[in-house]
Order: C-alpha cells, then sequence, then structure tokens
C-alpha cells in the first residue's frame, strides 16, 4: 500500500494540472470553489440516492474514460453524506474565507469524505451496505486498485476527472504542504491512519471526537506539523463529524466542521494515500453510521412516541389509583395489586352495606305497622274504618276508597278527633313518606330481611304487616277515615314524631 | 440506549413485574365486573383507567347512597316501634 501510495500520488498530481488544483497559493480561491465542488457533489449524490447504480449526471457526463465512470459511481454514496455537509459549508463558509487554513479544512473535509467515498462506491457499486470491515478492506484494495487505475487517469483530460480529481486535487493542495512539512509522516500514517480510522468508526465516540477536534482546529499549525496522532484523531474526529452531521444534527456538524479545518492541514501536509484510506474509512463508516443512524433514529422516535404514550397512560392509571386509594379507608397500601385487591374488597363490602341498608330500611317500615297503609291488608282495614272516619269526615269525607289505599291517605284528623290526641295518624305519615322508596326497595330484600330479622312466619312481608295492622285495629278500633289531603301528610311528619313515640309504646 | 436500557429493564425485571402485572390486570378486570355499569360491557375493551375511574365514581356513589340510607334508617329507627334486638340488628347494618 505504502509503495502504491506515493506513486498514486504523484500520479494524481501529474494528471491534474487542473485549474483548481493549479492555484495552491491561492488557498481561499480553492476553498470557494471546493465547496461549490461539494455542492455538485451532493447534488450528484441525491441523484445517485434516486437510481444508485445511475451515474451522476452532471459530473459524470465529461468521464469518457472507464477511469472516470468508475470515478463517478464511486463518488455517489459517500456524498450521501456530502449533503448534510453542504450546508455544514454553507455554514462554515463565512469563518472558512476568514481563515484560510479553515478553509482549507473545510475544503479537504469534504473532499476527503469524497475521495473516500468515490474509492468505496468504485469498490462497491452495487453493495452499498457491506459492512464496515469489509468496505475498509475493500477500500484498501480499492486503493491498490486506484493506483493502478490512476494511471490511465493522468491521460484523461482534468474536465473528465469530476470527483476523484477534486479529491485528489485537495490532497494534492494538502499534499504540497504537507511535503514541505512532513513527507514522510504522509508515508508513515497510512497505516496508522488506516488503523485509528477502524478503531475511531468502531469506537464511532462522536463526543470524543468533536471535543478532540475542537482543540485541534485551534491548533491548525500543529497539525500542519503533521504529527501521526493528530492526523489519526483528526481523521476519527471527521468521520465522527461527518456522522453528526449526516444524523441530522446540524448542531453537532457545526463544531465538527470547525476540526475538519485543523485535519485539512496535517493533510495538506499529509499525503493522499492517507487521505484515501481514511477518507475511504471514514466515509463507509459514516454512510454505515448514517443508515443505522436513520434507522435507530426512527427506531427511536417511535419508542419516544410509544414512551411517551405509555408514560401518559401510566400517569393516568396512578392518578386513578390514587384517587381509589383516597376513597378507600385504611388503605395504607403502597403495592398497586394489594391496593386493587383493596379497592375490589371495599367495593363488594360496599354494595353489601348499601344491600343491606336498603333491606333495613325496608324492614323498618315492615316492622313498624304504619308504613302498612298501602299494603291489601290496611284497604281492607281502612275500608272497615271508612264508615267512622266517614262519619267523623273533618276534611274529606267523600274521600274514594281507592284514595285509602295510598299510604299517605292515613286519616289522621279522623283518628285524632276518634281516638284523641295520643294516636294522631301523622305518626304513620312518617314512615308513609318514605314508604314509596321503601316499596320499591321491598320486593328484592324482603325475604332476606326476613331472613335476618328473623321475622316470623314465611311470607315476612305479610306477617309483620297484618299482625300490626291487626294490633292497630284492634287498638284503635278504628277507622277508615277518608284520607286527608296528601298536604297535611307532607306537613305533618315533624309533630308526628312525638306522636308517634307514644303511638309506638302503645302498640308495643 | 434509554429504549434499550428501558428494555432491558422490563425484560431483566423480569418475571415479578410480569405477574404483577398481570395480577394487576386481573384485579381490574375483577374491579370491573363489580361496576354494574362496565360488568355487561365487553370487558376487554375497557382501559384500566377507564375502570379505575368508573370504580372512583362508583364507590362515590354507593357512599352518597350509604349516607342516604343511614340517615332514612335512622330516621326509621327513631321512628319506628322496633325490638331492641331487630334495632340492634339494624343498627350493626348500618354501622357495618
Amino acid at each position: 500500500m505504502n509503495h502504491f501510495v506515493p506513486d498514486f500520488e504523484i500520479d494524481q498530481d501529474d494528471s491534474i494540472p487542473t485549474s483548481r488544483f493549479s492555484h495552491p497559493n491561492k488557498p481561499e480561491d480553492e476553498l470557494m470553489e471546493l465547496l461549490w465542488q461539494n455542492g455538485q457533489v451532493v447534488i450528484q449524490s441525491q441523484n445517485q440516492r434516486n437510481s444508485k447504480k445511475s451515474p451522476p449526471t452532471k459530473i459524470t457526463p465529461s468521464s469518457a474514460s472507464a477511469s472516470t465512470a468508475v470515478t463517478t459511481e464511486e463518488a455517489p454514496p459517500s456524498y450521501q453524506l456530502f449533503m448534510q455537509e453542504d450546508e455544514m459549508a454553507s455554514w462554515l463558509h463565512y469563518p472558512l474565507e476568514e481563515d484560510d487554513s479553515f478553509q482549507r479544512d473545510f475544503c479537504a473535509d469534504l473532499l476527503y469524505p469524497t475521495s473516500s467515498s468515490n474509492y468505496t462506491h468504485s469498490n462497491n457499486k452495487s453493495t452499498t451496505q457491506i459492512p464496515d470491515n469489509r468496505r475498509l478492506e475493500d477500500n484498501n484494495q480499492y486503493h491498490d486498485q486506484h493506483q493502478h487505475l490512476d494511471p490511465p487517469k493522468p491521460p484523461i483530460p482534468p474536465a473528465k476527472r469530476t470527483e476523484l480529481e477534486t479529491g485528489f486535487g485537495h490532497f494534492r493542495r494538502f499534499s504540497r504542504p504537507n511535503g514541505n512539512g512532513n513527507g514522510r509522516d504522509v508515508e508513515s500514517r497510512p497505516s496508522g491512519c488506516d488503523k485509528a480510522v477502524k478503531e475511531s468508526t468502531v469506537v464511532e465516540s462522536n463526543d470524543i471526537s468533536t471535543v478532540k477536534l475542537s482543540p485541534i482546529v485551534s491548533n491548525g499549525e500543529n497539525f500542519t506539523t503533521g504529527s501521526m496522532s493528530t492526523n489519526h484523531d483528526a481523521a476519527a474526529t471527521y468521520d465522527l463529524t461527518m456522522t453528526s452531521s449526516s444524523g441530522g444534527s446540524r448542531e453537532s456538524a457545526e463544531p465538527s466542521t470547525n476540526p475538519p479545518t485543523t485535519n485539512d492541514r496535517k493533510r495538506k501536509a499529509g499525503e493522499h494515500e492517507e487521505h484515501d484510506d481514511e477518507d475511504a474509512k471514514f466515509e463507509a463508516a459514516d454512510t454505515k453510521k448514517q443508515i443505522r443512524g436513520s434507522a435507530s433514529a426512527r427506531r427511536s422516535r417511535a419508542a419516544e412516541v410509544h414512551n411517551l404514550s405509555e408514560r401518559r397512560r401510566r400517569d393516568r392509571i396512578n392518578e386513578k389509583m390514587k384517587a381509589l386509594q383516597e376513597l378507600i379507608p385504611r388503605c395504607n397500601k403502597s403495592d398497586k395489586a394489594s391496593m386493587l385487591d383493596e379497592a375490589i374488597e371495599y367495593l363488594k363490602s360496599l354494595q353489601m352495606q348499601v344491600q343491606m341498608m336498603s333491606m333495613g330500611c325496608s324492614m323498618v317500615p315492615m316492622v313498624f305497622p304504619g308504613v302498612q297503609p298501602y299494603m291489601s291488608p290496611m284497604g281492607m282495614g281502612m275500608g272497615m274504618g271508612m264508615g267512622i272516619g266517614m262519619d267523623m269526615g273533618l276534611r274529606r269525607p267523600m274521600m274514594p276508597f281507592p284514595q285509602v289505599l295510598a299510604g299517605s291517605s292515613m286519616p289522621r284528623p279522623a283518628t285524632a278527633a276518634h281516638l284523641g290526641p295520643r294516636f294522631p295518624m301523622p305518626a304513620y305519615h312518617v314512615p308513609s313518606g318514605s314508604s314509596p322508596d321503601v316499596s320499591a326497595i321491598r320486593p328484592n330484600p324482603s325475604d332476606q330481611s326476613a331472613n335476618h330479622i328473623g321475622i316470623h312466619g314465611p311470607n315476612p312481608m305479610q306477617a309483620p304487616f297484618s299482625d300490626s295492622y291487626q294490633r292497630y285495629l284492634s287498638l284503635y278500633s278504628m277507622q277508615a277515615p277518608p284520607g286527608p289531603p296528601q298536604v297535611q301528610t307532607n306537613a305533618q311528619p315533624s309533630t308526628s314524631k312525638g306522636v308517634e313515640n307514644h303511638g309506638n309504646q302503645k302498640l308495643d | 440506549m434509554s429504549t434499550r436500557r428501558s428494555r432491558s429493564r422490563q425484560s431483566g425485571g423480569g418475571s415479578s413485574s410480569r405477574i404483577t402485572e398481570d395480577q394487576i390486570n386481573d384485579l381490574v378486570i375483577k374491579l370491573q365486573q363489580l361496576l354494574p355499569e362496565l360488568r355487561h360491557r365487553s370487558s376487554d375493551k375497557m382501559s384500566a383507567a377507564r375502570v379505575l375511574q368508573d370504580t372512583c365514581n362508583y364507590i362515590r356513589s354507593l357512599h352518597r347512597e350509604v349516607d342516604d340510607l343511614s340517615e332514612r334508617l335512622s330516621e326509621l329507627l327513631s321512628t319506628t316501634e322496633i325490638s331492641s334486638s331487630q334495632a340492634a340488628l339494624i343498627r350493626n347494618l348500618l354501622l357495618q
């Protein structure tokens, strides 16, 4: 490799007398051109992305020779990454223009990836997704091939050598200063650089690389000296930066762009071979990283969305859990399962309680004779007493019998008149007021209530009623007074209680 | 990384967390069957949050009902002639 590399560089230099490269002395102009090339390259890469195998239209057309065709094909994949880089370049333009060294670095960065992409593509035209290791190997092989191929290139006119030439030309530019500074570095670097590149790609420590880059940028001159370590770091940083930029995070890309400039200086001092190898590796790594990044980004986004919805759902559930916990007395359980258990038990007990209470409500009126009025026996009894009530008929003597059936129609005035103040009917009215509810509840719980309370008789409903009613009748001998208006019954309850107690006592 | 970690945690958290999740699901289903409103619906459609919410509402309504009933019962007890044993029974019911 090393042997070929120097040759390759020489060939390129010889073959590429292009105007761009011919102006090594004017770094700024060259830099500007390079940026443009990058933009073009980017365009090509887009086209190629759409149809990877289709050669880039603009750049390639000039390539009549086989070598040019290879170069054209090679370029596209790497440029996918560069697309973002172009944006980066636009971002960086101004700072680059300010500092020549920085501009060079930029160009070098852009060019290097391009060159590397070219290599990779030439080697793996059809297989873009080949593993990194394979690519690296391929790249190395390709370097050899390129070296072989390079000789034909030189004869080709500069215009035809679009991408490769540009890449090489950049290298040349760099190579010139490098040659001035460190010739041996170039030779020695390739192996070390390759290793470093591989390592960097494997590690993919973007942060570290970026960090390293920033200081490197600050010390651009040091890089020009062409220390191997710095170059490796720079290359690694390039890769990392490239990947980050490709990932779409421009923030990371901006800092990365600055470091590349430092790398460029090194490269200036450095060698085409090294750059090519590094670039190829980097590009391969970048492309792979990009692919990974996009896929992982999508995955991560989906995962984030999923996590968000899941979190919301859990928050909602937890919220309800807390609310539920507050509703449950004596629930100290922090565990969800036990808390839910508690809630279930509590719910059951609550339901039981409500049932029992409704039964109790039904029981009480059942036990209490006053509720009975609407019962059929009462109706009969009422009918019996009606005559008297009618006689007494204080309020509505003409009450029809059916009304007697209504619980509220109990003849309080009649009874009062008849039996005296002691047994005012209102006492019965109080329960009667609640009777409708009781009646509603009654059907179900009646049997149970009978069992619980131990009310005698198979028909608890009727038994107490009949008994109480009979008692009632017997005690009061009674009264079937036409029911007083319901209005009275409603108004009565307050007074009725005291009276009721009397009545109850007597009943007992 | 975070997702991987969470996944690994979930998978690593393993059997115990899974069991509790299943337990909770079972409990929620049980709870749902106690709710008259949701009992007859297709149980699978209900989300746990919905079941819990309805449970809270149902418990509140039960509390209200209990309050009403207890009030009415106390009123009845105060007004009715009930044997001491019966009254004790009813009071026990109320105190439940």
